[in-house]
């Protein structure tokens, strides 16, 4: 029994759902408020990896006894564990550039796309104190996810992080333009569809479709037809009816470097 | 599987990113063609490595004609590619747990001991060159994010709380190792695996920066299934081997922490 456990249908909840999707797996939705992230992440707390996390509380997905987190992860996961059909290229290179443009989406560009979207979120909601204290004094998350709850409550729309989001996002739209023009297409390692189509289109989506802006980068041709035959999918289809599009904070933007 | 040609690893000191894959190479008993850059004298962002990997990056590994950079990326492909003892667990949430601690060493763990050593090491290190040097080195540099870290290095100009909370990290990050090998031989269960590889080579200096750095976060009181984590490792032949290719730069001789006295 597998179950896809969230706090709201981010980019990384998205991106599981169209890979249990795209496996054909029946999965269970386990959708929990935001406000009540720290308590359903309380369910997983015997589990170091898990409360622990550099990403984010959620999406985790249980798979009978296993449960495991990190959305690029969870992806190699599934195709680990269900490999039919295939999401991931038979030849080591190939492999090698789905994980280095899992890296690159990971930790540039998603804390990114979460910090424009979070801003878009919460900016002038009115956030009472008492929740952005009630995250700041939760013991079972980590300082930095107390940070970043913080943060993300507190200062939405924080000008230095506007300023490093839009230009990483840029980056993130450069880079799939780039990958579609070099690899001729349709997908982003040319013929075969992998699980870095799916990681990114879940990023580069809201910009396509006008939730979220950058400064001075529109989205590319190739991208734009690439999200439109994403979308074509029968496996996209589907999670993007699950729920609204929500932004939470993700990782952290790297400290340094 | 038949391998075509050897692949050419450009590197630095036997440590760090550079090591990874190394010691990936090495445990597989691949035979690689090591061409050493020399990170303090810049060779990585000079013109004729640039015509190789534009990013300016160290490790890079070319084999049959690809580059690849990232280290952790390059050694998956190692073990996916070549003939040996597999480095990956066959189970697939062993594996996601490899992939998850490695990730933790990778943007956690790594980059907060990384501030200090580099606040430490290599910015007083390259200091006291030509300021006008200096200046066109950084400018060379082709990334963004890593012109930022060298200027930061170079001129000293890490904050007093970036550097406590680099600190605070690497205590973290330590304790949790400890918790994950109080429960595992391995850090990724009960096989070695690329996540020992990677978590090696950032562990083992940390003994030796307790006192010289003040920085007491892996040592046999503080985290005794570590130590003996780390003298598993340093049994390895591999790990032999692989430093031999240092020019001088660890300073640690493995014949004293095989030996060491754990209580």
């Amino acid at each position: 029994m597998l179950t896809l456990h969230t706090n709201g249908m981010t980019p990384g909840a998205l991106a599981v759902a169209i890979a249990l999707e795209e496996k054909a797996l029946s999965f269970a939705l386990a959708e929990n408020e935001w406000q009540a992230t720290p308590a359903a992440l309380a369910a997983f707390s015997g589990a170091d990896e898990l409360v622990n996390s550099i990403e984010g509380e959620f999406p985790i997905l249980a798979d009978g006894d296993v449960a495991v987190n990190d959305t690029f992860f969870i992806l190699e996961y599934l195709d680990d564990a269900y490999p039919e059909p295939p999401l991931k290229p038979a030849d080591a290179y190939g492999q090698w550039k789905v994980q280095a443009l899992n890296r690159f989406l990971g930790e540039r560009a998603m804390p990114a796309v979460a910090s424009l979207g979070v801003a878009e979120r919460f900016t002038g909601q009115g956030i009472v104190d008492e929740v952005a204290a009630r995250f700041e004094n939760e013991p079972l998350l980590t300082p930095e996810r107390r940070d970043a709850w913080g943060m993300a409550l507190r200062d939405p729309a924080n000008e230095e992080v506007m300023a490093e989001s839009h230009r990483k996002a840029a980056l993130l739209l450069d880079r799939i333009e780039g990958e579609l023009a070099e690899s001729g297409g349709p997908w982003l390692l040319g013929e075969g569809y992998t699980i870095t189509d799916i990681a990114a289109f879940a990023l580069a989506r809201p910009f396509a479709t006008g939730e979220l802006r950058t400064h001075d980068k529109e989205i590319g041709e190739r991208t734009r037809h690439w999200c439109a035959r994403m979308e074509k999918r029968a496996a996209v289809t589907t999670p993007l009816q699950l729920g609204e599009p929500v932004f939470l904070p993700a990782a952290e933007h790297a400290r340094w470097g | 599987m038949k391998m075509t040609e050897k692949p050419t690893l450009y590197h630095w000191e036997p440590n760090a990113n550079s090591g990874k894959p190394m010691l990936a190479l090495e445990e597989k008993c691949v035979t690689y063609d090591s061409v050493y850059i020399d990170m303090l004298s810049f060779d990585q962002h000079k013109p004729e490595y640039l015509a190789i990997n534009p990013m300016g990056t160290i490790p890079a590994m070319v084999h049959e004609g690809r580059l690849m950079n990232e280290s952790t990326a390059i050694m998956e492909y190692v073990d996916a590619r070549f003939d040996g003892p597999k480095l990956r667990p066959r189970d697939p949430a062993k594996r996601w747990k490899m992939r998850w601690w490695m990730k933790y060493c990778d943007q956690y763990y790594g980059p907060s001991c990384s501030m200090i050593g580099w606040e430490m090491f290599v910015g007083p290190s390259v200091r006291q060159r030509d300021p006008d040097e200096l200046k066109a080195r950084i400018d060379a540099i082709p990334l963004a994010e890593r012109r930022i870290a060298w200027t930061k290095a170079i001129y000293g100009k890490f904050s007093a709380e970036e550097l406590a909370e680099s600190r605070r990290r690497v205590m973290q990050g330590s304790a949790l190792l400890e918790k994950n090998l109080e429960k595992n031989e391995w850090v990724a269960g009960d096989e070695f695996s690329l996540a020992d590889i990677n978590a090696f080579n950032l562990v083992y200096i940390l003994p030796h920066m307790a006192e010289t750095m003040n920085l007491p976060s892996v040592g046999v009181e503080r985290t005794p299934m570590t130590m003996r984590w780390l003298k598993r490792v340093y049994r390895r032949p591999t790990i032999r081997s692989t430093w031999a290719r240092s020019r001088g730069g660890l300073h640690i001789d493995i014949d004293d922490e095989i030996n060491r006295d754990l209580g």
